[in-house]
């Protein structure tokens, strides 16, 4: 029976899985960051949802961590063993597509919880 | 260690981290969802506060006994122990998973609550005729 380390991949390995999580947690947090204003905007349509709407911003930004992490938890670097540096650097950008997709789908299911409310409470003022 | 000992450990790791990533994220929700469905009721309040994290947890859990270690290439216990990659790879896909049942609860669960607070605002309106 083999014998295989308790992180179940070697330092360039896991170097790589660490870069690749980052890359994938800043790409969410800059989309996130890009879509917070809108999103506060589009809430403050109807002032009944000015108190979910910090709920509903956090939801979004928890949503778009998860999915970030879901993609780069999910992908393993299958480099042989002297592999450069750089290829496991390549292999992280190449994983990003899949990170973006994911981003895709979570800010389409977020439009249709907002549209879901906008739709139902329509525009109200409260002054 | 052995492949047998890190199938042991990884397992439940992955396991007891699909939970706490799951009460994580309730807790990361808690304080906006308080504020959130006060508006609509407190029974109904209470019930969604207690809602969330057994819904994240379950989803958690769900994610990660659907990932089975046994497939076309590795149909007995002996063959999943033996092949290194197929052991990583699968705590891998469990990590994956776990993360993505995560997301699809908490989209649920958010759309749940719009659909309610649109229900109940239509419900007020009905009972207070005249008013927008």
């Amino acid at each position: 029976m083999g014998e295989i380390n308790w992180l179940g991949m070697d330092l360039m390995e896991f170097l790589g899985s660490a870069l690749f999580v980052g890359m994938s947690v800043v790409v969410a947090w800059v989309v996130f960051v890009l879509l917070r204003g809108p999103a506060q905007r589009l809430l403050a349509m109807n002032s009944r949802l000015s108190e979910a709407r910090a709920f509903f911003v956090r939801t979004l930004f928890v949503m778009l961590l998860l999915a970030a992490f879901a993609v780069s938890g999910g992908r393993m670097f299958n480099l042989p063993g002297d592999a450069a540096f750089m290829e496991y650097v390549w292999q992280a950008a190449g994983n990003l597509d899949g990170v973006l997709r994911a981003l895709m789908l979570v800010i389409g299911g977020y439009a249709i919880v907002i549209l879901v409310l906008l739709l139902g409470l329509g525009r109200y003022r409260d002054e | 260690m052995t492949n047998e000992q890190y199938l042991i450990v990884s397992y439940f790791t992955v396991a007891g981290g699909g939970i706490v990533a799951a009460m994580i994220t309730a807790a990361l929700l808690r304080a906006g969802l308080r504020r959130a469905v006060a508006a609509i009721s407190r029974t109904v309040c209470s019930y969604l506060g207690r809602l969330l994290p057994a819904w994240l947890v379950l989803a958690a859990l769900l994610a990660f006994v659907s990932v089975s270690y046994i497939d076309c290439a590795h149909t007995t216990y002996q063959s999943v122990v033996e092949s290194e990659q197929h052991l990583v790879a699968t705590t891998h896909k469990q990590v994956g998973r776990i993360f993505t049942y995560l997301a699809i609860g908490v989209f649920t669960y958010a759309l749940a609550l719009a659909v309610l607070m649109v229900v109940y605002r239509w419900a007020a309106n009905a009972g207070r005729p005249g008013r927008p």
